[in-house]
């Protein structure tokens, strides 16, 4: 569904660059669209002196940054014409209010790896250069299709593509498959939807596998976004902002409806502990697990890592971790993309931004994605990747590490499974948290719950708007 | 003196007083430098940004919105949360904080062999941040290494996630954060007390308590109007406890003024809303500040 029409759109882009001062007289839309991609000064690099020193800025921690330090090491030994410096910022929201600050100051990088939920913001700022713009001036289009469709769908907004997905990981199913055997449950067959869930929440209480209740959940907004993918569904309107940008949100439908009564139900009868998703209390989900609170979770793939870690340290005996695909609604999607992608800064100078995207190819070659993949536990974004030894070996150690793997390339490439694209994503999620706050606590009816989130999401969507617009 | 060499004297003392005041000017100005650059061009900037409708973006334009923004800001029913919100929580901490430091100080202020180690762990939390308070009542609390759900206190949703129980629970952290200074103030107010006084009314049967209500309290008025006055004020600026333990929720029941424009300057990039916000912030401040003036000049009377 997705490649085709990323090829027309590259067609048409290449066609522009060669046609379009040829071609004066063509349709409107299709001219603002062409003109709106700017040129990939490729033929730079050779020009400049060399090396030609570029500035990444990064969110990595531990493991992960090491392992992006190894990378981008072998890359500058790799070749002379350029030498990438990369600059350690604290957090994710911190490298993009960082770099919204240096849109005043000048104080940017060359290139910046900024969250998945950024994008909006980063096509907003106009101080990136669209990665497309580089796809079609070098002829990279034809390595698209070894991509994982959705990697590249999350960052295409109206055709272009606009980050270079880097790191990639999404939700999955935690459990301890020793409280399984406890209740008598079958430890090789986490629960495939939520009704499973709840019964298996039941069975783990009854039978005291677990000291508290079944289920631990985490009042992650963006678990939200991620069921209503995976039945298919559109978030935000205008074909979840691909299309044109997103003014109301839309997802109080089926799949949102279901959950939201689910999750109402799963804490009411106490089955399901709240967790925080913010401060210091956003991993109790996963302590739970590790105390025999609880033996069942959803969590980011990209946890598996450090739980793995912990684990192999013999701090928690009681604890033989499975991992399972997310349960909930089925319908014609799937899972989203989670993580992060790197961004050309189009203030930097030609030569510059042509050596960013020499390290954002190297970084997306299938041999970086299998060697970060391993040692971090990210999804390699590359198809070929999984067939390397350094994925072969980690998937054959620990299973676990597959099945965001599995997910991310089960199901249709469609404006669902694209995920939604939002100005305001911080404005959207909080509405999400608090209505799901206010069900839990205060006994709010779920659909009213339900409602009142997708009022203020929207709310937040429009006071964006009006100041970018 | 003659009424010219009268004049001409006056002429010399206002030359040589109009040359001292250049010269103390002169001295000034680094600071008004300073103070213009880092203060007052901000403050000013600030009230202006307040009536435009600002981008998320450097580089795009200011809308001018007149008192609309400024309206639509102070009716929102966000801001009334957030401005009951802190005013609920200045009324956890305020007192309660005065009452325990009043009563630690009463208590060392025995004169019995070892007091000042108890002095010096009553004031001790003054040398606490913010930062390591939070931590260790977020680590007290926290529903799965916490020693409050160890000890079976373990509400579903969890304390610091409980609409119910987080504000009070925040403002526990702050009060035996703030317990120190409290006590330290307390404790110079009574060394204030005249001690002829207590003698006199113990000496005409007073008990301990008629003593401490009769006597002690009403010594100690200034000092406790100026830890109410400081305190609210402390209050109405706390950022640190609510981003650390719970970051304005659950249910933005924690949201107080100062946090809020944190997050709508930095994480919606709204300066347009935040300067709105900061300037009701800055109103209540001042009100709270003259009040403490206009009692300080009455305890300087007083005192005489």
């Amino acid at each position: 569904m997705r490649r085709p029409s990323m090829r027309t759109v590259t067609a048409l882009a290449v066609a522009a660059v060669f046609g379009l001062a040829a071609l004066p007289a063509e349709s409107a839309t299709a001219a603002t669209s062409r003109a709106a991609l700017p040129a990939c000064p490729l033929s730079a690099l050779a020009k400049a002196q060399h090396p030609v020193q570029i500035t990444a800025w990064h969110a990595l921690t531990q493991a992960n940054a090491t392992a992006l330090q190894a990378a981008t090491d072998q890359f500058n030994s790799s070749q002379s014409q350029v030498h990438v410096t990369l600059v350690n910022q604290p957090q994710y929201n911190d490298t993009q209010e960082k770099f919204v600050a240096g849109l005043s100051t000048g104080d940017l990088p060359d290139v910046a790896q900024i969250q998945d939920t950024g994008l909006q913001q980063m096509i907003d700022t106009h101080a990136i250069l669209p990665v497309q713009s580089c796809i079609n001036a070098d002829h990279y289009s034809s390595q698209l299709s070894d991509f994982i469709p959705r990697t590249l769908s999350y960052w295409t907004v109206k055709g272009v593509l606009y980050g270079m997905p880097f790191n990639v990981s999404n939700p999955v199913f935690f459990y301890n498959k020793t409280a399984f055997q406890k209740a008598g449950l079958d430890p090789n067959s986490p629960p495939q939807t939520l009704n499973q869930v709840m019964v298996d929440a039941q069975k783990l209480k009854a039978s005291g596998a677990v000291t508290q209740a079944g289920y631990g959940l985490k009042t992650d907004p963006s678990d939200l976004e991620e069921w209503v993918a995976k039945a298919g569904e559109a978030y935000v309107n205008n074909g979840n902002g691909r299309q044109a940008r997103a003014t109301t949100a839309i997802f109080d439908a089926t799949a949102a409806k279901q959950v939201f009564a689910w999750m109402s139900k799963m804490v009411s009868s106490g089955l399901a502990v709240v967790n925080n998703d913010q401060n210091t209390e956003a991993y109790n989900n996963l302590l739970g697990i590790g105390n025999g609170n609880q033996a069942m979770t959803i969590d980011s793939s990209a946890t598996l890592g450090t739980i793995t870690q912990l684990l192999n340290s013999g701090q928690y005996p009681n604890v033989n971790l499975g991992v399972g695909a997310m349960p909930g609604p089925s319908g014609p999607g799937g899972v989203l993309v989670g993580g992060a992608a790197f961004y050309i800064v189009n203030k930097s100078s030609p030569a510059k931004q042509a050596a960013a995207w020499e390290y954002l190819k190297f970084l997306d070659s299938p041999q970086t994605q299998a060697t970060f993949g391993a040692a971090t536990g990210y999804v390699p974004i590359r198809k070929s990747s999984v067939t390397l030894p350094a994925m072969q070996q980690l998937w054959a150690k620990i299973p676990g590490y597959k099945v965001a793997y599995d997910q991310l390339v089960t199901g249709p490439s469609n404006t669902a499974t694209a995920g939604p694209v939002i100005g305001d994503y911080q404005g959207v999620r909080d509405a999400v948290r608090n209505a799901e706050e206010a069900m839990f606590s205060n006994g709010v009816k779920s659909n009213t719950a339900l409602a009142q989130a997708v009022k203020n999401a929207t709310a937040a969507i429009q006071a964006y708007n009006a100041r970018v617009g | 003196m003659t009424a010219d060499e009268e004049t001409g004297a006056r002429v010399t003392n206002r030359r040589s007083r109009r040359r001292e005041v250049r010269l103390a000017y002169l001295l000034l100005v680094p600071a008004l430098i300073i103070f213009a650059v880092f203060v007052f061009f901000p403050f000013i900037k600030n009230f202006q940004l307040a009536f435009y409708s600002t981008p998320p973006f450097p580089g795009l334009p200011n809308r001018y919105a007149g008192f609309s923004q400024i309206t639509s800001v102070l009716g929102s029913s966000d801001f009334r949360n957030s401005l009951t919100v802190t005013v609920f929580f200045a009324v956890l901490t305020v007192p309660a904080g005065i009452f325990l430091g009043l009563l630690l100080a009463v208590l060392a202020n025995q004169k019995l062999r070892g007091m000042a180690i108890y002095r010096t762990i009553f004031s001790s939390t003054i040398a606490t941040s913010v930062a390591v308070a939070s931590v260790v009542f977020g680590t007290l609390m926290s529903p799965q290494v916490g020693l409050l759900p160890w000890l079976g206190i373990n509400p579903n949703p969890a304390i610091l996630n409980n609409p119910t129980l987080a504000l009070p629970a925040v403002a526990i952290t702050t009060i035996w954060q703030n317990l120190g200074l409290s006590f330290i103030l307390m404790s110079a107010g009574l060394q204030s007390v005249p001690e002829d006084i207590l003698e006199a009314a113990k000496v005409d049967g007073a008990g301990t308590w008629t003593c401490f209500w009769r006597v002690t309290v009403p010594s100690l008025s200034p000092t406790i109007f100026f830890a109410a006055v400081v305190g609210s004020i402390f209050a109405f600026q706390t950022f640190g406890q609510i981003d650390l333990l719970t970051q304005g929720g659950p249910e933005n029941k924690t949201n107080v003024l100062t946090y809020f424009i944190v997050t709508q300057l930095h994480v919606h990039q709204n300066p347009g809303y935040a300067a709105v916000l900061s300037i009701a912030l800055f109103l209540i401040t001042l009100v709270l500040t003259l009040l403490q003036l206009r009692f300080l000049e009455r305890r300087v009377h007083y005192a005489r």
